[in-house]
């Protein structure tokens, strides 16, 4: 995959103008000049300045103006720390591999980012922008409703399993919320071959996500999740494969 | 057990003060180490005997365990000796509960049950991989930074949070040091002084500028890290393109060392942008690896933070890890068992322990 720049169109019909509630949205928001869609032979709004919105183990992710609209740039920045030949492979696989997976996830219908354009070499994505909060910041503000979102997540973390897609970092902060919808994010660790093993891997690392973030509430989010993904999954040997997980990592404190 | 042949009980005390000070003893792994370290987390004195098995051998619990029996007693001696005090001056004795391998924990813990009788002192069992952390925090002066924990049995980046120290990342089958002893073993360095050390060594033998790289398998899940995969592809591999003669064993051990190093600085990196941290403390007897601690420093430097580092004397298991956190658990009212309940365990989870000394 070298460059790919999906059509306004198809861009355009995943631009969202829902009310944003996170206040970081809200600045995002003033910053650009108008809300008016640019065509391709229009001038690119030049007095948008970029603003970063997190650096990451792996990204910078900024908020820019593509095409005269709204969208997340994900950048990939050489690590300074890893072999050079070490990181430029794993940089060019991990984004290759996550705007693979948002295209594949999109055709199934699945609610991932649309996405814009894509440019290996500068190790860039460029994507729609999803507007809400992350489920990490949504169970850190509100006391209630956190089963229902629980619920949702698992029905979407079980049809990206379905179509045999491990996410492989599956953390309270890469699951977006907005207006009760559920958008998963980060795919640059994905993969795996749907393997029950696979599968419940993923689900262990967000139970344990739940966990150490938000503890106090964590064993009623994680079990409301978890009824819901299996409700929809329908494979029982995943659960199965999720004790055992568990087992394992209860027991790995040991010397030898 | 013979009674220590330490200074004699009857003798009186130097000055008729409060007892300040602290008997630590660790033995949870192939290390026994004895410290004494004051209520303030003065060290006294910290020494150390290392069981080494012959090259080509992995743990050997049983010769572990009567290693330490051997050389507890002198131990203690030359600890009390060195920090220039007598038992009437300890406040109470710290030793490992676990985790770590069963018969040099045991042993250890026999020891410690018989001093705490001796010298009427209350004992405190502490958690082997909390005593490595406050031990960083104490020698680095580091507030509250990621810990990348990483020793021969353990692999875990924590963070602490309400009174906890929590796993945010671990790995999901071996330890990294286990990893490294393992392929070591497979090339044929030798133990002593440990297999890691000499990886290292090898690595950076003539410079690494000469080495060539072989890409390895890099297994990362979110924050979490594997490493068997990788061990088994290159005991594979190893004997393969050593034969073809197409890399060399310091090409093998530099090229082993960048990759499992990257995923454990990409998983710390990890763990800190979901904390919102940008200092990080690495401890374990890996931490003491140079190449590690630069990974780990340029990762925290680029992100306006710093990396805390110790030496060996610290960072591989040590007895003052032990006593410090004795120490802290005891004055904040809350460590000492009796004597009957002085018990170890092989498992005990970090996050088991209720880090009442904090209050951040
Ligand atoms: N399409 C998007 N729409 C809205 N916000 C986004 C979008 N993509 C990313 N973000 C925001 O940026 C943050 C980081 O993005 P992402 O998880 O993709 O990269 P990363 O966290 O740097 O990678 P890693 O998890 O490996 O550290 C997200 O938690 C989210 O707040
Ligand atoms: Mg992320």
């Amino acid at each position: 995959m070298e460059e790919i720049t999906v059509s306004d169109s198809a861009a355009a019909d995943t631009a969202s103008s829902l009310p944003r509630k996170r206040p970081a949205d809200e600045k995002r928001d003033q910053q650009l000049p108008s809300k008016k869609p640019h065509m391709d032979n229009e001038p690119r709004p030049t007095e948008v300045k970029e603003r970063e919105i997190s650096r990451g183990a792996e990204a910078v992710v900024s908020v820019i103006n593509f095409l005269g609209r709204k969208a997340i740039q994900k950048q990939r920045l050489p690590k300074r720390y890893r072999h050079p030949e070490l990181d430029a492979k794993l940089t060019s696989r991990r984004l290759q591999q996550e705007a693979r997976v948002l295209l594949r996830l999109r055709k199934e219908g699945i609610r991932v980012p649309a996405v814009y354009s894509v440019n290996v070499k500068s190790g860039l994505l460029i994507m729609e922008c999803v507007p809400g909060l992350t489920l990490k910041e949504l169970l850190q503000e509100n006391q209630q409703g956190g089963d229902e979102v629980m619920r949702k997540a698992g029905r979407a973390v079980a049809k990206m399993h379905k179509c045999d897609i491990v996410h492989g970092d599956l953390t309270t902060g890469n699951i977006l919320v907005h207006d009760g919808k559920v958008c998963i994010i980060d795919f640059g660790l994905s993969g795996g071959n749907g393997t029950e093993e696979d599968l419940a891997v993923d689900l262990y690392v967000l139970e344990r996500a739940v966990v150490s973030a938000h503890s106090e509430k964590a064993q009623p989010l994680n079990e409301a999740f978890l009824v819901a993904y299996a409700e929809e999954l329908r494979r029982p040997a995943v659960l199965k494969r999720l004790e055992e997980v568990r087992a394992r990592g209860r027991k790995r404190d040991m010397s030898g | 057990m013979v009674a220590p042949s330490i200074e004699s009980k009857t003798q009186p005390s130097p000055a008729q003060e409060q007892p300040r000070y602290i008997l630590g003893l660790e033995g949870s792994a192939n290390k026994i180490g004895v410290a004494v370290v004051s209520t303030q987390g003065q060290i006294l004195s910290n020494v150390r005997e290392t069981f080494v098995p012959p090259t080509g051998h992995g743990f050997l619990p049983r010769e572990t365990a009567q290693h330490h029996r051997q050389h507890v007693v002198p131990l203690i001696a030359r600890a009390l000796k060195q920090a220039d005090i007598h038992p009437d001056q300890i406040l109470c004795i710290g030793y490992t509960k676990g985790p770590g391998m069963g018969a040099p924990l045991r042993s250890v813990a026999v020891a410690a049950r018989t001093v705490a009788l001796l010298w009427r002192c209350p004992i405190v069992p502490v958690n082997h991989c909390v005593a490595h952390i406050e031990m960083g925090r104490l020698v680095t002066a580091s507030h509250n930074p990621v810990v990348l924990y990483v020793s021969g049995g353990n692999t875990q980046v924590i963070a602490y949070a309400h009174n906890r120290y929590r796993i945010f990342g671990e790995t999901i089958d071996i330890a990294v040091g286990n990893c490294l002893d393992r392929f070591a073993r497979v090339v044929g360095l030798p133990n002593a002084p440990s297999p890691g050390y000499n990886i290292e060594q090898a690595a950076k033998k003539g410079g690494v500028q000469n080495r060539k790289f072989m890409q390895l398998p890099y297994v990362v899940k979110g924050m979490d890290v594997s490493f068997s995969g990788l061990l088994s592809f290159i005991e594979t591999e190893a004997k393969k393109v050593l034969a073809e003669q197409t890399y060399t064993v310091e090409d093998l051990c530099f090229s082993l060392q960048e990759t499992v190093f990257a995923m454990l600085v990409e998983v710390t990196e990890r763990a800190m942008a979901h904390c919102g941290q940008s200092d990080v403390l690495c401890v374990g007897g890996v931490g003491c690896n140079v190449r590690l601690q630069q990974m780990l420093s340029d990762m925290a430097a680029d992100r306006g933070g710093r990396a805390f580092c110790t030496d060996e004397r610290f960072c591989i298991d040590n007895g003052a890890m032990v006593a410090w956190t004795a120490a802290l658990m005891f004055q904040a009212g809350a460590g000492a068992v009796p004597v009957a309940q002085a018990t170890c365990t092989q498992r005990f989870r970090t996050d088991d322990v209720y880090v009442n000394w904090r209050d951040d």
